[in-house]
């Protein structure tokens, strides 16, 4: 039974002149859990989570975030007070320093912790005098990140926060993640490092072309999803394979390979019934997912 | 207790844990009375979903494995009989290990033997050979 | 904390201008003796001030700050980045632009006061005499003038991303203006700031003691006043529209 929605798009659209960035795209986030948002560069990300907080005008459709209408200028502004966002730039202002900008972020929020801030400023290293401009693009990441953290929000949409992050800073990211998840922080979260969500996500969006193309739940999949690969005395020809379940064939010579999406047992009861010289049947990670995913797109 | 999970094995993580958390209750490792890590811990530990602990630890407890003590956590119920099946667990590992050795002595490689036991294990009724 | 960004983000070239204005009358004044332009006759000291500070060069200089200031906002945020910072934050984009304006308009009026202090307090250890209620008068124009012009680079900075641009946009626009409201046609309809903040050819202002006198023109500074706050309306509703 999944919880209340925090994020829900209609037909959501974003045309730029004939480029269309998002197309109608039906999204639905549910809170108490990580979502993870995958999509190669330009699939239409940044565009849907800046529709969402208000930043950017959706062309047609409509949204709500955190049970608010997004082209509600108020009521987007009164869900913003519960949502913590760290963007894909993650710039900040440079003129003011470490301790300033804290201070300046901490003025708007109500649920600002401040025995987490401290933590954070500590375990991130940064330095409370130093001028933002001065920070290198990893000190940064980490502030942007703290500035999202120290807060107990009722979401937080962090896009592409893994960028210029070490990989020992990666896991401290994920953890935390991990840990507003816990505390019951729905966590809505773009990233090009998929292994990365594969451990921490429940549940994967995935934006292609400004479409939703699936919307998997990680569990599910990987208890149903298989890669099964046979091969044959003599090439076989691709309509055989056109079952229920099915997706994302490729035939090779006298190979075949194709995920099977539910029913693997019966799929593969199938096309032993074809008399195969060889059937392998394994997992399927994330990324071939995605991979074979977007690629269909093309 | 440590645990290793692996997010692309073709097994939802949730049951991964509930299965090493019952391999540990039954080869002795986990003893009955001993507590498990809160599930917040686990979770940040884990780097997993709080949701995952959760889950493994509801069903453990719903089959009878767990007892969750409301305000301090999850403990180890060990009371049912278990050494018998622990005990097959063992007899089954050593046959396990004589024949994966005499199938590396035939020269099949690491990866070969684990794709046999797969499909083995996805069609027991089957009964085509795979080469 | 909105105010805070507002001023650091103007911070320094509040700073350099309010110092160069300063500056530039705290010279004026000790060197009233050298700095007096050659003229035909003998400059009375009034008319040495005017044509220095009130219609000269001071007041080109405060011009141009004045609609430098305007300069900024969420656009130039853009460039910068951090737009979706600033807005991500539970604040609407008018109390934004609101804070902004209210925050520039205090400093040029700020800048506009200056010389209406330093001139009369400075004037009389160098042997002179500058009347308080004329600074002060001139001051009261300048600082609605510059409220104007404040606006007029607040506007440009709606319509114009990039720093530079927005500013080069607004300094032109502001050269076509002057040239084009000295031509008789225009000024019969348009009021021209220049002359308002100076005085030549208006009725409030005497050519031979280089004195305001009458009543100024309320009318014509309420008018502006009117298009200040049209302007920053205007600025409110673009900006809403706009794509970050």
């Amino acid at each position: 039974m999944p919880h209340s929605l925090v994020i829900e798009t209609h037909e959501l659209s974003k045309r730029y002149g004939s480029f269309e960035a998002v197309r109608s795209l039906n999204l639905r986030v549910s809170g108490q859990r990580i979502t993870g948002f995958l999509g190669r560069n330009g699939a239409g990300k940044s565009t849907t989570i800046k529709m969402l907080l208000g930043m950017t005008h959706p062309t047609s459709g409509t949204g709500t975030i955190l049970g608010q209408p997004i082209d509600d200028n108020k009521a987007n502004r009164e869900a913003r007070r519960q949502i913590a966002y760290v963007g894909e730039d993650k710039q900040l202002y440079g003129y003011m320093t470490v301790e300033q900008l804290v201070r300046f972020t901490k003025s708007f929020y109500a649920d600002w912790l401040p025995d987490i801030e401290k933590r954070l400023l500590k375990q991130y290293q940064l330095p409370l005098d130093r001028k933002v401009k001065a920070l290198s693009k990893g000190m940064r990441t980490k502030l942007a990140l703290l500035l999202a953290f120290a807060r107990r929000p009722e979401l937080l949409i962090l896009d592409e926060p893994s960028e210029g992050l070490d990989p020992v800073s990666m896991e401290e990211l994920l953890q935390t993640l991990v840990s507003a998840a816990a505390d019951g922080t729905a966590v809505f979260f773009s990233s090009h490092q998929i292994a990365e969500v594969e451990r921490v996500a429940e549940q994967v969006c995935m934006l292609d072309h400004g479409n939703l193309v699936a919307d998997l739940s990680l569990d599910h999949m990987r208890q149903e999803y298989r890669r099964i690969t046979a091969g044959f005395r003599s090439e076989p020809s691709p309509e055989r394979f056109h079952i229920p379940g099915v997706q994302h064939m490729h035939a090779r010579g006298r190979q075949v390979t194709f995920v099977a999406t539910q029913n693997a047992e019966t799929v593969v009861a199938l096309v032993r019934s074809m008399e195969p010289v060889s059937v392998e049947v394994t997992p399927i990670s994330l990324r071939e997912v995605f991979l074979e995913t977007v690629k269909e797109g093309t | 207790m440590i645990f290793s999970l692996n997010p692309s094995a073709g097994q939802p993580l949730y049951l991964q844990l509930m299965q090493q958390i019952r391999h540990a209750v039954e080869t002795g490792i986990l003893q009955h009375g001993d507590p498990l890590p809160g599930i917040r811990t686990l979770a940040e530990e884990l780097v997993i979903s709080h949701n995952t602990v959760a889950k493994a630890y509801s069903e453990l407890a719903h089959e009878g494995l767990l007892e969750l003590r409301h305000g301090s956590g999850a403990y180890v119920n060990a009371k049912r009989i278990r050494k018998l099946h622990s005990e097959k667990v063992r007899l089954a590992r050593r046959r396990v290990q004589i024949l994966v050795q005499s199938l590396r002595q035939d020269g099949l490689s690491d990866e070969e033997i684990h794709r046999l036991f797969e499909a083995e294990l996805f069609y027991a009724d089957s009964k085509l050979e795979t080469t | 904390m909105l105010w805070y960004k507002a001023w650091r983000e103007s911070q320094a070239r509040f700073l350099l201008s309010a110092g160069t204005i300063a500056g530039l009358c705290v010279a004026f004044v000790v060197f009233h003796r050298e700095g007096a332009p050659v003229a035909d006759h003998a400059q009375t000291y009034a008319e040495y001030i005017w044509r220095i500070v009130y219609k000269g060069y001071l007041r080109e200089l405060f011009v141009l700050l004045a609609l430098l200031l305007g300069v900024g906002g969420l656009l130039r945020e853009r460039d910068y980045g951090t737009a979706p910072f600033t807005l991500a934050l539970p604040v609407s984009r008018w109390h934004l632009l609101a804070v902004r304006a209210a925050v520039g308009i205090v400093e040029v009026t700020i800048l506009s006061l200056l010389p209406a202090v330093i001139l009369p307090a400075l004037s009389p250890l160098m042997g002179e005499v500058y009347p308080w209620s004329q600074a002060w008068q001139f001051g009261l124009l300048w600082s609605i003038g510059g409220a104007f012009l404040f606006s007029m680079g607040f506007l440009a900075s709606i319509f114009f991303a990039g720093e530079y641009t927005a500013a080069v946009v607004a300094v032109l626009a502001m050269l076509s203006y002057s040239v084009a409201v000295e031509l008789p046609v225009v000024e019969r309809y348009v009021p021209d700031v220049h002359d308002l903040m100076s005085g030549v050819g208006m009725p409030y202002f005497r050519l031979d003691t280089y004195h305001l006198v009458g009543p100024l023109p309320w009318t014509t500074l309420g008018g502006l006043l009117l298009l200040v706050g049209s302007s920053f309306a205007l600025a409110g509703r673009l900006t809403q529209r706009q794509d970050f």
